[in-house]
């Protein structure tokens, strides 16, 4: 897994565990919950790509 | 009610779904593992607005659980009918099964609260309950939170969290490409539709893993650090606890072993003739049809 795919995933598990133990229901729940993790991925991997080595960038294929 | 175990139950399925060698969608499990609360949930807790609590049913386990109500969306043959109506309308046996596997996992897992699922609905209307926590959706959204967290239903969801891990291949880049995708043309349409990369296209797929992992331990949290009623909401790890919550009341079951062991053999011979017939009838030519 690319680093920048692994950021994201580490960013919607805080999000998701800190931020859900405060305010529970409004982002634990089954629309946004999910849409936190598909978002935080997609983001970090256009934001942090640049750091991610050329052999994980080239994963990249067409399914 | 079981709350992240339904999340958890589609990736556990997918894993050993292989040595079946039998194609099933794994969109369609999820889907199906929503299916029974999808539209039913919201008058369970009713709508907040300020202090004001709309839709909310009177007595909120008969309505999801009972007859009168929403109960026979968790029962067998409800589940059925929905894969064998998919199979009509998508002429795709991968999500007919998807949704009949998922769609069974839900109700069988929801039979572990107090309160239980009519299995055998329409033959029977008796719940099927182990006990093993209390169903308390009367307490509302927070006050379920609290005792589902408090006590076994918090150690079924960690579980179901343990059984997903168990099978980490399901997870990678290699099944997605190998085993997800090919079974169901939808993520080929999603990936047009909405000219998705494959990281992306993977992150929708793991999504509810992750969701479903982090709502474990987000609400653990919650019920365990900030609750204000955390000194009197304790950790209650025994057979159908927490004792402290004003568990749903029993109903719609039979009062002696007699009772139960006839509503059940009557219940599990309905269940299959009609399942055989629809099977005969119906099901069997639109298989032949589907993809």
């Amino acid at each position: 897994m690319a680093r920048s795919e692994k950021i994201g995933y580490l960013i919607a598990v805080l999000i998701l565990v800190v931020g859900g133990a405060f305010l529970r229901s409004i982002i634990l729940n089954w629309i946004c919950g999910p849409a936190i993790v598909v978002g935080s991925v997609i983001l970090s991997t256009r934001l942090f790509e640049k750091f991610d080595k050329p052999l994980e960038t080239s994963e990249e294929q067409p399914v | 009610m079981s709350w992240a175990a339904h999340e958890l139950e589609s990736y556990f399925l997918q894993e050993h779904l292989k040595k079946f060698k039998i194609k099933v969608s794994y969109l369609a499990i999820l889907l199906g593992c929503l299916l029974p609360d999808l539209l039913t949930k919201l008058p369970v807790y009713g709508l907040q607005i300020g202090d004001m609590t709309l839709i909310k049913a009177a007595e909120p386990w008969k309505y999801h659980r009972g007859w009168p109500g929403v109960g026979p969306t968790h029962s067998l043959l409800f589940i059925v009918i929905v894969a064998i109506a998919i199979l009509a309308w998508k002429k795709n046996r991968a999500w007919a099964f998807g949704i009949f596997l998922g769609g069974w996992a839900h109700v069988l897992t929801d039979a572990f609260d107090s309160v239980g699922t009519m299995l055998f609905f329409p033959f029977t209307t008796q719940l099927y309950s182990t006990g093993m926590w209390a169903y308390a959706s009367q307490a509302g959204r927070y006050g379920d939170a609290s005792a589902y967290y408090s006590s076994f239903g918090g150690v079924w969801d960690f579980f179901w969290l343990c059984l997903a891990l168990g099978g980490p291949r399901v997870f990678t880049r290699k099944f997605f490409r190998e085993e997800i995708v090919p079974n169901d043309p939808a993520w080929a349409w999603m990936k047009k539709k909405f000219a998705m990369g494959e990281t992306a296209m993977i992150a929708v797929y793991r999504a509810y893993f992750v969701y479903g992992g982090c709502r474990i331990f987000g609400w653990f949290l919650w019920a365990r650090l900030v609750n204000p009623e955390r000194g009197t909401q304790t950790l209650d790890w025994t057979w159908g606890g927490p004792k402290w919550v004003d568990k749903a009341p029993s109903f719609q079951r039979a009062h002696t072993w007699l009772g139960f062991f006839g509503q059940t053999a009557f219940g599990l011979a309905g269940v299959s003739l009609t399942m055989w017939l629809l099977w005969r009838l119906i099901g069997r030519r639109l298989w032949s049809r589907a993809e």
